[in-house]
Order: C-alpha cells, then structure tokens, then sequence
C-alpha cells in the first residue's frame, strides 16, 4: 500500500507545494506547536517538524509530528544522520510509519560543534545518501540496512536537501543525484536570498539529469545580528550584506522588514521553472508566518 | 605516528599534588618525533614542574629518563631499576596513552599518571604544525576517494560526497579546516576518476573500528 500524503499528491500532480517549519521547542510544552498548527491548518500543504535544526536540543520531531497530526496537519518528519546510528533511525523511522507519518525529510544536519552541545560525540554511523536508501528499501522491500525483514505496510515520502549556493556545484550535483537515485523524491533548498543564483543552479540541476521537484526555503530573518552572524557561521547560508543593511535599518520594524525580504523571495522564486513550492521558516518569529503565505 | 601534546602545567600539577618524589619517564618514539615527549621534552617540563612546587614551598624530586619505546614490554622492563632504587610514588609517562597503560600493568600497585593527551594519528603538515589523517578505522577504503580519508578528514564522515555546509573549500566546523571533500574532488579530477562521485557508497561496516570493541591482531606465523 502506498500511503497518500497531501504533499507527494500535490508533488506528484501539478500543484503547488506550501510548506512551514514548526516551532523548535526545547521543553516538554509543545502548546506552540497546537498553536502554530492551529493557525496554519488548511493553509499550508504540510508542516517540518526540525529535528535538533542547527544542533540545538528540541523536542523530538516525532513528538512533534505527532503533536501537528492531532490538530489535523500533515507533518514532515526530519531526520538527521547527526544524532542516532543505523539502529535508532531505523527504530524511529518504524515508530514513525507505525503513527501514521509518511513525509520524511533527510538531512546530514549541523555539525555539533555548531550547537547546543559542542562537546558532544557526532554519530553520522550513515550519511543522507546512505540513509534514504536504507529507508527508501524499508518501504520498498520491507528489509532493514541488516537485511532483516519489517512487518507491516511501510510507506514513506522522502526528501532531501541541497544547498545551490555553494560555489563548487560541480561536486554537489552528483551528491544530489545520489540522493535521487536513492529514493529522495523531492529536494528542499537552503534558505534563497538571490533568486538569479537559484535560477543558474535550477538550470545545473536539469542539465545534470535531475527531474525530482525543489522546494524552495525562505526565510523571516530574526534580526540583523542573527542575519550577519548565519552569513558568518559558514553554515551554507548565502545572505546578502543588502539584505542584512535594510533589516537593520529598519530599526524596531525589523520584523516588518524582514517578512517584507521574505514576501519579495516568495514571489521571485515562485516563478522559477522547478520549483513546486516553498518551505517558509521564521525561527522565533512562527506567527508571521501567515503574512508571508499572503504573497503565494 | 601518534600526535600528542602536553597536559597543561596547571593540571599536570593537580595530577602530582600529594607526592614528592616522582619518576618522569619520555619515549623516543612517536611522540619525540612530534615534541612533546622526547628526552628534551622530559626535562623542560620536569623542570617546569619542580620551579612550580618549589615555588609552593612543596618542592618535588624528579627522577628523569627515557625509554626506547614504552609500547613494548621489554622496553618497560628497564623501569624496574629507577622505580625500585629512586623509591618513586609515582610515575608520570610522557608517552602517547599506550605508554601509562603499559606501565600500569607492569607496576599494579605504582600511580601512573599521563603527562600527554594523545591527540590523533597524522603527520607534520611544516614545522611544529600536524595534522589528523587516520582514525584507524581497520578497513581502509581510501582508494575510493583518491586517496584520501573522508571518514577522518570530513567532519561528518560522509562517504557518498560534502554536505551542504561545505563554503569556499572550507568545513562547515571552521574556516581553517578544509573540505576533504573539495581535494577528493580536485584528485579524482586528476586521476580521470569523477566517475567515482556517482556511485552510491553503502553504509560502512564499523565493526572493525573501535565500535566493535577493543581490537587485537594475532599474527601466528611471528608467535615465537
């Protein structure tokens, strides 16, 4: 059985794919999570619940998804190589599938040394590419990375992540069509500032054979020192100094200004031949994130 | 070779606090190579450290010596001597970790107290700077990546190709780190290899690493 997921229908057919990363919570009241569903049901296609996103500790994105799914919304469960070996991801993509979760996103993930817990030991047992072949497999031969047989019905949706803003596209590419190859079935961006540079790289991807929808990331930047210190920290984030310049100018409207540049990325990406939607995230600022969906 | 540096003085001090005569024992090999515990190195920080407890007003006496090597047996046989005459309360071993432990063994009932952190098993990049290339993971499958180690190399350990945090040839982890992926690239280029970074590398058997446990090799043909 192949399990419908609005998003893979919407992927799949013709539409057009909205999406929101749901509040990171490092507590065990994920009340902003319900809330955040709750403004967003019936908005959006479906909802990232971010597992540990920059290598910060938050509630799990299990527990979140299923938090999104009592209120009704389709959840996308991230999964990092960062933190589990095979067998931890291997038992919690089960649990997932087991609660009714099918949209999977996989990612390397941050460095630890980037987050919350410096000190801590990295696992990366598997990378992304390995781990959605061995997830993809689970659903489609119902075998684990050990060969060992699951039972039930697995059914997953799987996505990945690419950066097109690297400056060596020519060895990224054939990561992304690995992870392809592997069975990721859409691919999610890095945050878009330049939407020129996404083009130049939508066009890469093509010639490079790789069919597979991209979701644009864009991003409500929280403020001016967090915008300069993400283009610092060399996490793949590519902000231009104009854009850093005019949130600050903005003085305390700055959250104006920032859904302003966010409103202005949606409608030059949304244009771009290849990209089937757009993933909004607005790390500490969430309830904007209504008035930036105005713009699609 | 084994890469080691010194302990700080501070926690070297905390490390002898309660005794006053102590054997301080260097090995020429690995760690001679990398400075930091050679005979040179023995005496430079045995002498730090009786500046320091005399200036406390708890002087301490400091035997000195240093063996060939301290990962052999034999080698830690020649301790028996110092350790019995000097009548020492302990021993502090210059050596990478193998060296204390080694000692431990041979003296049941002797403190044996690390001088060094080892650090990694690389090589001289230029002088007085080294570098990690091998976390001896006991299945060696360089020749898939030109040569070179992503799963010491890449911070991630990622086998099928860099992550998205890999910006202007550097990690992610630091600016000052390169992407071993950027010079995988640049060496299969040159090796007519490229066609390496389309083949999807299956998840790596870590039973041979040190997650199977402590590992051992039995070579019969040289068991006297």
């Amino acid at each position: 059985m192949s399990m419908k997921t609005n998003l893979k229908g919407i992927l799949e057919g013709s539409g057009f794919a909205v999406l929101a990363a749901a509040p990171a919570v490092c507590g065990t009241d994920l009340s902003a999570v319900s809330d955040f569903a709750r403004l967003l049901k019936g908005k959006v296609t479906a909802v990232f619940a971010a597992d540990n996103p920059g290598a910060r500790v938050s509630a799990s994105a299990l527990a979140v998804s299923v938090k999104l799914l009592a209120e009704g919304v389709e959840p996308v469960l991230c999964m990092t190589t960062r933190d589990r070996n095979r067998l931890a991801l291997e038992s919690d993509l089960l649990g997932a599938g087991a609660l009714g979760i099918a949209n999977v996103q996989i990612v390397n993930g941050a460095h630890p040394s980037l987050g919350s817990h410096p000190s801590a030991h990295r696992v990366y047992d598997v990378d992304a590419v390995q781990w959605i072949a061995a997830a993809t497999r689970i659903a489609s031969e119902k075998t684990l990375i050990s060969g060992e047989a699951v039972s039930g019905d697995p059914s997953f949706f799987i996505g990945a992540a690419a950066n097109p803003f690297v400056k060596t596209p020519e060895l990224h590419l054939p990561v992304l069509k690995k992870k392809v190859a592997a069975g990721a079935r859409f691919l999610v961006t890095a945050p878009v500032f330049d939407a020129a540079r996404l083009a130049t790289w939508l066009d890469n991807l093509k010639k490079s054979g790789v069919t597979c929808p991209v979701i644009a990331t864009v991003a409500v930047l929280p403020d001016a020192a967090t915008a300069r210190h993400l283009a610092r920290a060399g996490r793949g984030m590519a902000i231009p100094d104009s854009v850093i310049a005019r949130i600050e100018k903005a003085g305390d409207k700055s959250l104006d200004e920032a859904i302003a540049v966010a409103v202005e990325n949606i409608q030059a990406v949304k244009a771009l031949p290849g990209i089937r939607g757009v993933a909004i995230i607005a790390p500490g600022s969430e309830t904007a994130i209504p008035r930036v969906m105005e713009a699609i | 070779m084994i890469v080691a540096e010194h302990k700080p003085l501070k926690e070297l001090l905390a490390l002898v606090e309660g005794f006053d005569r102590i054997l301080m024992v260097g090995c020429k090999g690995c760690v001679s190579v990398c400075n930091a515990g050679g005979q040179k190195e023995v005496a430079i920080l045995a002498a730090a450290l009786r500046i320091a407890r005399k200036r406390a007003g708890r002087p301490i006496a400091i035997e000195e010596l240093t063996l060939d090597r301290q990962c052999e047996p034999e080698f830690i046989e020649w301790l028996e001597e110092p350790v019995k005459k000097g009548g020492c309360q302990a021993v502090v071993s210059l050596a990478c970790s193998i060296g204390p432990q080694y000692i431990a063994e041979a003296y049941p009932t002797l403190p044996v107290l690390p001088g060094l952190n080892t650090t990694f098993m690389g090589g001289t990049v230029t002088h007085g700077v080294w570098a990690e290339y091998c976390s001896s993971c006991g299945n060696c499958g360089i020749a898939n990546f030109g040569g070179l180690c992503p799963v010491t190399r890449c911070a991630k350990q990622l086998l099928n190709g860099p992550c998205g945090g890999s910006v202007d040839g550097f990690c992610e982890i630091s600016p000052e780190t390169p992407c071993v992926w950027e010079l995988i690239y640049e060496r299969l280029k040159n090796l007519g290899q490229l066609d390496r970074l389309e083949a999807i590398l299956a998840p790596k058997d870590w039973s041979t690493s040190l997650s199977g446990g402590p590992r051992k090799i039995v070579r019969e043909d040289l068991i006297l």
